[in-house]
């Protein structure tokens, strides 16, 4: 592998006329030398510029060639550099002994053949290349080990891209950058080789993706990279597609050419691509359980005379389980059904059990029975039929006509009646459901003209740095101002008070009397 | 609110005295170790049916929703096995959110 361009040795050696004799010998096998006339230079030079190998005299007038040697590999910037050790005298075996277990690769005595002295550089190259290339290997691998752990754990799109194109950046040495398609849109990350990630919008190029992997080079400036790639050079793109009916993953590095190095490459995209399809199919599930949590709550607001009605209900981010919020509102005979709950735990289960409840709800409404007595049978249907399942429920009947409330609370949060401006908690203590707990009488309020109750879950006001009733009066501070559109007072207070992405559900019902 | 990657810190405690059981709970409970909640205090109640338990709160400096319903079930796994089952010394953030869901007299009679 002498052909290889540029194989740069140093000689060192105190006598000029032997430094002149090696350097001929081996410029003439194909190599480029340079020369150091003792111990210390040959160090310091080592340390300016790498070597692919290093010729040393064994004896030097300021240090031994053998200690030379042993600080050349005991250094980690220079350990894998291969020393021949070369021998004016008649050396015994120990000597020679001596010098390979100090770490030199070969030991040659003069009188060196010049052919001997080729070959045995030759042969020492080989190894030292045959090694560097498996380390390089090796260290290829486990950088790619790596990065497709980070990218596995990641827990959205926006970190899985970053971890992509930080690990790609490490790997290759490049700048490097991934995009694919994510939850809300084409998305490109862009990693260079400090380590910095910017992720953007993308806009994929028109031509299509072959399914399977694929590289190819050209020119940066055709992929409308953002800025901060150096949209001169030459560009490698690997792609991953797995199915033509799935989004492809681009994998953007600077130009990769070298053999071990693109093997790499479509490595890394198709293990990209699999962890991008597994965030995709995740991100899918989690769609279907909340359009499914969606579907067992209200399609529709009733329409009630002189009564205004707004609610929200925020999903909890696509990183944290859904839970069990729900609310109800529905006409019975004269009177406004109002109720607001939240079942214990967060999953598709927890979902299905507030199902349960709600329907159970509106059939003990329709046979007439009051708040209190409906929130017991609940009670009692969960101890029996849903043991093991809690959950807090504040329900109220209203007469739109004359403002008169009627509500029992299980363990919720109590509702805030704001009139004028005036905010007060409506308490009304009883434990949360499942327990099957005695029960206080009702109570009984009016809310006046123009008045508004707010009834909410803690996914609202629920924040570890603060007590719930701290969150309470925060809530209540911004609550008292009620808006005319009651739509906007609503998304109002989930802006004012919650810090999107929601760690948890939040359901906000708002009843006005005009 | 990262609570999926890094779950709250809690410990518990459990001593023999002559005529009941004490769980003494650190920390903070939540969906995250739910589980640990419920097999340290039913194991306690298993351990010796029928002997009161009492659990000291002292230490819990949070509690939400998942928790209380652990605490609930443990209440109602000793009542069946004939024991009684009762905090003591909540107080602060995990006082009020046990009153707000009106649970605390409950919870601490001793039922």
């Amino acid at each position: 592998m002498t052909d290889l361009p540029a194989t740069t040795i140093l000689v060192v050696d105190d006598r000029a006329p032997k430094r002149y004799l090696l350097k001929n010998w081996l410029t003439r096998a194909g190599f480029t030398v340079h020369e150091a006339v003792d111990g210390h230079d040959a160090l310091e030079k080592v340390q300016q510029r790498p070597y692919d190998m290093i010729v040393l005299d064994i004896k030097l007038p300021d240090m031994s060639g053998l200690e030379v040697c042993q600080r050349i590999k005991a250094d980690p910037a220079t350990t894998s550099t291969p020393v021949v050790h070369v021998s004016a005298h008649a050396v015994d075996a120990a000597d020679r002994t001596l010098g390979l277990v100090g770490g030199a690769d070969a030991y040659l005595v003069e009188p060196i053949d010049p052919h001997e002295l080729v070959a045995t550089v030759q042969a020492v190259l080989r190894y030292y290349q045959a090694r560097r290339k498996a380390e390089r290997l090796a260290d290829g691998l486990a950088g790619l080990a790596e990065t497709t752990l980070a990218v596995t754990m990641a827990r959205d799109f926006t970190e899985l891209l970053g971890q992509a194109a930080a690990g790609a950046a490490r790997l290759f040495g490049t700048p490097a950058a991934v995009a694919t398609e994510a939850d809300t849109g084409w998305a490109l990350a862009l990693a260079d080789t400090s380590g910095d990630v910017t992720v953007t919008g993308w806009e994929p190029p028109a031509e299509d993706v072959p399914v399977g992997s694929y590289r190819l080079t050209g020119r940066a400036a055709h992929w409308q990279l953002p800025a901060g790639w150096a949209d001169t050079g030459s560009v490698t793109v690997t792609t991953a597609r797995f199915r033509a009916a799935r989004p492809s993953l681009y994998l953007f590095t600077g130009e990769v050419a070298d053999e071990d190095h693109t093997g790499l490459l479509t490595q890394l995209s198709q293990a990209l691509g699999a962890a991008a399809e597994a965030q995709r199919a995740q991100d899918q599930d989690h769609q279907i359980a909340i359009m499914l949590q969606r579907s067992l709550l209200p399609r529709h607001l009733p329409t009630v005379d002189r009564i205004g009605l707004a609610v929200r209900y925020e999903p909890a981010s696509p990183q944290a389980e859904i839970g069990g919020d729900f609310y109800e509102l529905s006409v019975l005979d004269d009177k406004l059904l109002i109720a607001i709950g939240d079942v214990v735990g967060h999953s598709l289960h927890a979902a299905t059990v507030m199902a349960e409840i709600r329907h159970a709800l509106r059939a003990y409404a329709i046979e007439g029975h009051t708040p209190g007595r409906i929130v017991s049978l609940i009670d009692e249907l969960m101890v029996r039929l849903l043991p093991g399942e809690m959950a807090t429920l504040c329900l109220l009947t209203l007469d739109p006509r004359t403002g008169h409330a009627r509500l029992a609370n299980a363990g919720h949060l109590p509702p805030l009646l704001i009139v004028d401006g005036k905010v007060s908690e409506i308490w009304h203590r009883a434990p949360l459901l499942g327990i099957n707990h005695p029960r206080s009488e009702d109570l009984e309020f009016v809310i006046p003209e123009g008045g508004t109750l707010l009834l909410y879950t803690d996914g609202l006001i629920e924040r570890r740095d603060i007590t719930v009733r701290d969150g309470i009066a925060d809530l209540s501070r911004i609550a008292g101002t009620v808006d005319d559109d009651l739509d906007v007072y609503c998304d109002r207070l989930l802006q004012q008070l919650t810090n999107p992405p929601h760690a948890d559900d939040v359901a906000v019902v708002a009843v006005r009397r005009l | 609110m990262d609570r999926a990657t890094n779950p709250p810190q809690a410990t518990h405690e459990v001593e023999v005295l002559d005529n009941s059981v004490r769980i003494t709970l650190a920390g903070e409970f939540d969906l995250a170790n739910e589980q640990a909640l419920t097999s340290w205090l039913v194991d306690a109640i298993k351990a010796d049916p029928g002997r009161p338990v009492e659990v000291d709160m002292h230490d819990v400096g949070f509690i939400d929703s998942s928790g209380i319903r652990v605490l609930l079930q443990a209440h109602a796994v000793a009542a069946q096995h004939g024991g009684t089952f009762r905090l003591t010394r909540a107080s602060g953030a995990v006082r009020e959110v046990l009153e707000i869901v009106a649970v605390y007299d409950h919870l601490t009679a001793g039922g």
